[in-house]
């Protein structure tokens, strides 16, 4: 490690990095603005300034930029040096002749790195007299506000935007000091990853619109770490909240990233960032509601559909405790059905509960069988499931049928690196440190190999995809199923006649890929294979699990594969139930199949939209077959009409527990705030439920005795771990509530926390005692341990002088590692088995003239708690059958088009939407849209057209 | 009845009565002169400049609540404050305030005051203990320690008094002074006197017992209403007591040219009760561990020279 | 260390004979400045708006937090507090309210006579606080130096700002 001097002082360095991020890991305050620890250096800002001498009788050094000046063994730098303190002052003086006289109506003001870059320096007048330059600003969609006059054109944003995340909508226009940052014209930034914007810009250009509409400081939020509930990446966030007008109730005012490297770094999806109204929606269920007694009138609602009234919890909770009580006396029958949006320790509750035996996963049975199939595969010793800086350090990258980037965009994102990785790979052979951003990205060479094949067209993969082939899915699990072959018999010469010749036939399109895929997969030192549930298709996941074997046995080292999850909690929630079982159709058998004699049925039904996970029927069916439906949930959401009983439960930032993500990683979210009204944990629900007196007959030796033992949520944490082995881990997620530094709880409150004696004043103006919080260490007041460099926990990131998110540099081993104090996330301990051979289920075959429907998905309207969130929910797009535009033609389908589709046992009538992006023979079915929820539970499936209804002609002259 | 009874009574109620009136009236003077020196009125809304603030202090205190703790020992806590007003006028008793008046005329005199005000300190130390409160017991221990040290330079300082009067009767002490105030010879026995009987009466800058920013109250945090006020009056008759004791003893007494010997002996008795006050008003109240050193080390090697010397001195002159 | 404790007894005894400091205040009312620092109110620009733009300064600067607002936006731009709340029985009409606040919106006045038998009247909003007037700077508006537009005031158009640039021009 090279030593060098700073202003005197002795410092051992990182090899090879630049002067600006070796300062910054040091501790030292030096400021910047173009320099990103994601992004690298451009030299843009001149603002990192400091003075290098020659050798230690140089008394006149000469100023270098920090951030392009690689460290020299031996070095003598100084940031205080006179000269260097000058430039940095003019620089930013210069810098803030333009900028306006905001900050009071500025969103970033109190975070602004600006701000901080200003104090740092030391300017505090503007000397300059001459016209402030102004711009007019862009509307720039329902998330971002663009406030162009506030730029210093660090160009952070447009490197964000198009080198790092792909965008092309975002551009510097203009030249010299009229250079503009925006769209051609006004409109929604395209890329899902706008968000980050407000994190990168160092000051107020672009700003959360979802957070201005409820805006506060950031020394006013509240907050705590949790994990982002909107797909299965399990990117750690840092959710806000504050007491709200009423003073009564506090709310969720915005989300932001939450550094960890392992699962997303610096970046957030823009679902993540925006998703998190869901939490103060109007159809948030605050108080306990009953079934009324009336019947609904045909024309107000549906048929069994239920009027509910509120009732005192007490009530509610002595009828719940009567049921189980009766269940226990096998005059009733409680059937759990659990949930993968909630964490492990609401759906161990209530498998607690109600017993294994009547424990269902809230899944249909082919959902359960993807994540069995993605469990089983992720157990072989041969596979390794990477971080995402192992994505982004990947050579060979195969996706099989996921739209990654809409099912799991933080792992797109990192693809997105490592397609980049030749260009890298490039520079390290010329000596040209990888920070030297501006100069890595002008090397020549192709993108690494990513081989994208899928039924329709991922995002944004297309312009770094060597080869992007759109194929049914039955093509693409066959190119797999050769491909797979290929790889292990590459000892023979590659010719097709060697492959399995009962598999199907592949179009020629894939024939000559196979070939060049295979070669390139076994020229790579670290390959990865990207596959999911998105398809649906079990046989896809196995699929690319025998490629990611084979490739493991010819190299001798783990493949790493990575297989998105559908939500947030999917894996954790399947490790509860054995192949084959737990699934929502066995229940309903069960239930169609019960004797009169038997106990009628109780559904406890844990925050869980059945409606997206059966056909609309079944669904009915099984809440008819019900004698009675109890509903926990957070929202008003459909099956609640069917429910008798419904008890509020917490949203993931307003409670505590565990998450496994589609890596099987193991994460704990911490309750931000108090849920308003009676809303608790769903395991609290159930666990006052059996310490109500009238469950006072239920014995010890009763399973759901144990529920009494509960006191806090580290209590549920550890009898999962103790109960199922896999989870044995689960207590390292984090420490329990007695958890204290030096005595101090954590505080979720900064130092600068504001209006306490105040905000709750105009209704009662004595203070009431701060809450307590029975399952974190955490505090809900400004008392406790702020600092994050104290812990990995604190989720206030802020250091003096730095009130920007710029400040986690502070709590970093190295810029850009991981977190101090931060221990490897622990992960599921599960038995090593064999990937699952490929199915070869005998799927019913396609006949011809018959289509493939197959599942696409949405960013924004394909995740079920952010369709809640006023923002996204206008975004998503209606239900309607996406056809190749070859189709469309051979079809005679004219624009504006319907198409009837018949499947087996079901009709549907949708609205054609033509493209190229679907897979010829394929028709893409948008799933899990508010509007039709359950359009996904019926795929992929093979349908015929039944009739097309093209739009009337138009009448030349008629005026629409 | 004889005339003499009569004499006495009047003497009984006259002299206990002014000493407890006063004390009272010394509650309003005490924060009047504070006022003064602190460049502000003092309480001065109630009647004439103030003084039936007594009054309504006095009304305050019998109406407040009477509150003993649960934790208490009840009779001790009950007992403790009149123990301090109850020795205090039994002090008073042999006071000669001038000729013929004066309760009694005792020959041992001297002692018998330093015998009363030693029982003084019962009641803080009970008080204290049957408080039952970290404070108070904390108050409690300071003013045994405090009373015990400054107790035995108080005798031995007046001892060289003792040995130029020749007597233990005050009244003789004061007619002794007839050539000459015992504060000229006496000068050493007056000062480790008068200090002595500051911090006997627990006055600043020795009210470590009850130091109100480190005990709350020290003492007698857990008393209200009247069993407050004793406290509070024994406080300030002993603040009487002292006085009117260095009067006698080094003052002279009611001995003095053109006025009637009572204005004599009030007058000095007043002034020295307003260097009380000053004394509040200007000196910082010291550590425990700095009045420890300052009784052993100084003051009671003070004490003992000027014993030596008068002694030596009184041998000399035969 | 004797001579010091004398002195100061001496300089303590020599304040008998100096002037009172103090007033009797309900009696005899002292002369307040005008600029005294009493409770706060919240003015307005000279155009008659509200001049609070709810930028949260004020209350990260209370040190007893009894200040409490939101942040809302008119249809015209404007930033302006939803609420503004304050709980004068916890104030301790320091002024750095006022100190903190970059638009002159919060003011002091003389006025700290304030006397409620219920605590709960001890707690202002907006709407007792706004008064019609500028107060103590007549002719300061913010959105006038401030660089967003709103409705009324364009881009370019406040004080010392040069005309929006043209983007699809030459910008030479």
């Amino acid at each position: 490690m090279p030593t060098i001097t700073i202003d005197g002082r002795q410092y051992e360095v990182e090899e090879g990095q630049n002067l600006l991020a070796s300062c910054l890991s040091l501790g030292l305050n030096l400021p910047y603005f173009c320099w990103h620890p994601a992004m690298g250096s451009v030299g843009a800002c001149r603002q990192c300034a400091i003075i290098e001498y020659k050798d230690s009788d140089d008394a006149q050094g000469k100023l270098v930029m920090g951030c392009m000046t690689q460290v020299r063994d031996g070095g003598i730098y100084s940031l205080d040096a006179e000269p260097a303190r000058e430039f940095r002052g003019a620089v930013i003086e210069d810098l803030m002749t333009n900028h306006p006289h905001d900050c009071p109506v500025c969103e970033e003001g109190g975070e602004c790195h600006l701000q901080d870059m200003t104090e740092m320096s030391g300017h505090t007048y503007r000397r300059f007299r001459g016209l402030k330059r102004t711009h007019r600003n862009q509307y720039l969609g329902p998330f971002i506000n663009h406030e162009m006059n506030r730029c210093i054109a660090c160009y952070r944003c447009v490197r964000f935007y198009r080198d790092y995340a792909g965008g092309d909508d975002l551009e510097a226009l203009g030249r010299n000091n009229q250079v503009y940052f925006g769209r051609q014209c006004d409109g929604k930034l395209e890329s899902g990853f706008s968000g980050n914007l407000v994190e990168v810009c160092p000051t107020g250009v672009f700003t959360d619109q979802t957070f201005s509409r409820h805006f506060v400081r950031k020394w006013d939020l509240q907050t705590a770490p949790s994990v982002c509930e909107h797909c299965g990446v399990g990117c750690n966030t840092a959710p806000g909240a504050r007491m709200d007008f009423s003073g009564r109730d506090e709310n969720l005012r915005r989300v932001v990233n939450l550094y960890n490297r392992d699962t997303n770094g610096y970046f957030i999806c823009d679902r993540g960032r925006f998703g998190y109204e869901y939490a103060n929606s109007d159809l948030r269920i605050k108080n306990v509601l009953i079934a009324r007694r009336e019947q609904v009138i045909e024309s107000t609602g549906r048929r069994n559909d239920k009027l509910h009234r509120e009732i005192e919890p007490p009530a509610a909770l002595e009828h719940l405790a009567t049921v189980i009580t009766d269940s226990q006396r096998g005059r009733r029958r409680l059937v759990g059905i659990g949930s993968p949006r909630t964490s492990l320790e609401n759906n161990f509750a209530l498998r607690q509960l109600v017993g294994p035996g009547n424990f269902f996963a809230g899944l249909s049975a082919r959902d359960l069988e993807l994540l069995h199939t993605l469990d089983h595969i992720q157990r072989d010793p041969r596979i390794s499931i990477p971080t995402i800086p192992e994505i982004e350090d990947a050579d060979v990258i195969l996706v099989l049928d996921e739209d990654i980037g809409r099912t799991a965009p933080r792992v797109a994102l990192a693809l997105r690196q490592a397609a980049r990785n030749n260009q890298r790979d490039h520079a390290r052979q010329l000596e040209i440190p990888l920070w030297q951003d501006a100069c890595v990205r002008q090397l020549r060479g192709e993108n690494n190999p990513i081989f994208v094949l899928a039924s329709s067209a991922p995002a944004s993969l297309e312009d770094i995809a060597r080869a992007q082939r759109l194929a049914s899915p039955a093509a693409i699990v066959s190119f797999a199923e050769q491909l797979a072959a290929r790889i292990s018999a590459t000892d023979q010469p590659t010719t097709t006649d060697g492959v399995d010749s009962s598999s199907t036939p592949l179009p020629d399109a894939l024939e000559h890929l196979l070939e060049e895929v295979a070669e390139t997969l076994l020229s790579a030192r670290r390959p990865l294979v990207i596959s999911g549930c998105g398809s649906q298709e079990p046989d896809i996941l196995a699929a690319a699990g025998q490629v990611a074997a084979a490739l493991a046995d010819r190299h001798g080292a783990p493949c790493a594969t990575y297989l998105t999850c559908p939500e947030t909690n999917s894996l954790g929630l399947a490790q509860f139930f054995g192949p084959g079982e737990g699934g929502l159709e066995q229940l309903l058998e069960e239930l169609r199949q019960r004797d009169s004699v038997d106990p009628p049925v109780t559904l406890l039904l844990l925050e869980n939209d059945l409606y997206r996970r059966l056909p609309a029927a079944d669904v009915e069916s099984l809440f008819d077959r019900a004698a009675e439906v109890v509903l926990f949930d957070s929202l008003l959401q459909p099956c609640s009409r069917r429910a008798d009983l419904v008890f509020p439960a917490s949203a993931t930032p307003e409670s505590q527990g565990t998450l496994v993500n589609s890596s099987g990683m193991l994460q704990r979210h911490y309750m931000v705030y108090e849920g308003s009204g009676y809303i608790q944990e769903s395991w609290r629900w159930l666990v006052d439920a059996v310490n109500d007196p009238a469950c006072s007959d239920v014995g010890m030796d009763s399973p759901a005795a144990l529920l009494r033992q509960w006191k806090h949520c580290h209590d549920v944490t550890a009898a999962i771990a103790a109960a199922v082995s896999c989870f044995r881990d689960l207590p390292e997620t984090g420490p329990d509530e007695n958890f204290r530094i030096e005595g101090m709880k954590l505080a979720r409150q900064s130092h600068r926390a504001s209006g306490r004696t105040a905000n709750r004043a105009h209704w009662q103006v004595a203070e009431q005692a701060p809450l307590t919080d029975p399952d974190s260490p955490f505090s809900f007041t400004m008392e406790g341990v702020q600092y994050a460099g104290a812990t990995p926990l604190q989720a206030n990131i802020w250091s003096p002088g730095w009130n920007s998110n710029q400040a986690i540099h502070k709590f970093q081993q190295g810029v850009g590692g991981p977190r101090r104090g931060r221990e490897p996330i622990p992960r599921l301990r599960r038995e090593p088995t064999a990937i699952p051979v490929l199915l070869a289920k005998q799927r019913a075959g396609q006949k011809p003239g018959q289509f493939c429907l197959v599942p696409t998905w949405q960013l924004f309207g394909s995740g079920e708690l952010s369709n809640y969130s006023d923002a996204i929910a206008g975004l998503a797009d209606g239900p309607c059958a996406q056809l190749n535009t070859a189709d469309a033609g051979a079809l005679g389908l004219e624009p504006g088009g319907r198409l009837q589709l018949r499947m087996s046992g079901a009709e549907i009538t949708l609205p054609a939407s033509v493209s190229d992006r679907i897979a010829p023979g394929v028709i893409g079915i948008p799933v899990g849209l508010r509007a039709a929820p359950d359009l996904g539970a019926m795929l992929p499936a093979a349908a015929e057209i039944v009739r097309i209804e093209n739009p009337e002609p138009v009448e030349p002259g008629e005026s629409l | 009845m004889s005339t003499t009874v009569w004499v006495s009574l009047a003497n009984i109620f006259g002299v206990l009565g002014a000493a407890v009136l006063l004390a009272a009236l010394l509650t309003w003077g005490e924060r009047r002169l504070l006022g003064f020196w602190q460049d502000r009125p003092g309480p001065n809304r109630v009647g004439p400049f103030g003084l039936f603030q007594v009054v309504a202090d006095m009304i305050k205190l019998f109406f407040k609540e009477d509150f003993i703790p649960r934790f208490a020992d009840r009779p001790v806590f009950i007992l403790a404050p009149t123990i301090v007003m109850a020795s205090m006028l039994l002090g008073f008793a042999v006071i000669p305030v001038a000729p013929m008046v004066g309760v009694i005329d005792l020959n041992v005199g001297l002692l018998f005051f330093l015998a009363m005000s030693s029982m003084a300190v019962y009641s803080v130390i009970l008080g204290a203990y049957a408080s039952n409160n970290k404070y108070a017991l904390l108050g409690g221990l300071r003013a045994a320690a405090q009373t015990v040290s400054y107790e035995v330079f108080m005798g031995l300082s007046l001892m060289g008094v003792v040995m130029m009067a020749g007597s233990f009767n005050l009244r003789e002490i004061v007619l002794a002074q007839q050539g000459g105030w015992f504060i000229l010879p006496q000068a050493i026995g007056f000062l480790v006197f008068f200090i002595a009987g500051i911090a006997e009466s627990h006055r600043l800058p020795f009210d470590l017992p009850e130091a109100e920013h480190e005990l709350t109250a020290g003492f007698h945090t857990e008393y209200s209403s009247m069993k407050f006020g004793m406290f509070f009056v024994g406080e300030y008759l002993s603040v009487i007591l002292i006085s009117a004791l260095v009067t006698t003893l080094f003052l002279g007494g009611w001995l003095g040219p053109w006025l009637p010997p009572v204005v004599w002996f009030f007058l000095k008795t007043g002034f020295l009760v307003m260097i009380f006050v000053l004394l509040r008003a200007a000196i910082p109240r010291p550590r425990y561990d700095q009045l420890m050193q300052f009784g052993w080390k100084i003051m009671l090697p003070l004490a003992l020279a000027n014993l030596l010397a008068t002694g030596g001195v009184l041998l000399w002159l035969g | 260390m004797i001579a010091s404790q004398l002195r100061s007894m001496w300089l303590v005894f020599r304040h008998l004979f100096s002037r009172n400091a103090t007033v009797e205040y309900p009696d005899e009312k002292p002369y307040l400045a005008p600029r005294y620092r009493g409770r706060i109110v919240l003015t307005r620009d000279p155009d008659g708006d509200e001049r609070c733009v709810a930028c949260n300064l004020c209350a990260v600067a209370c040190p007893p937090d009894c200040i409490s607002l939101q942040k809302t936006e008119d249809e015209d731009g404007r930033w302006r507090p939803e609420y503004f709340r304050i709980n004068f029985s916890r104030c301790i009409m320091c002024g750095l309210c006022e100190d903190a606040c970059p638009t002159y919106a919060i003011q002091l006045t003389p006025d700290f006579e304030m006397c409620e038998y219920d605590r709960q009247n001890m707690v202002y909003e907006k709407e007792d606080l706004l008064i019609s007037g500028p107060g103590k700077y007549h002719d300061y508006s913010f959105y006038r130096v401030a660089g967003m537009s709103i409705s009324g005031k364009d881009k370019g158009e406040a004080v010392n700002e040069a005309e929006p640039v043209d983007v699809r021009s030459l910008n030479l």
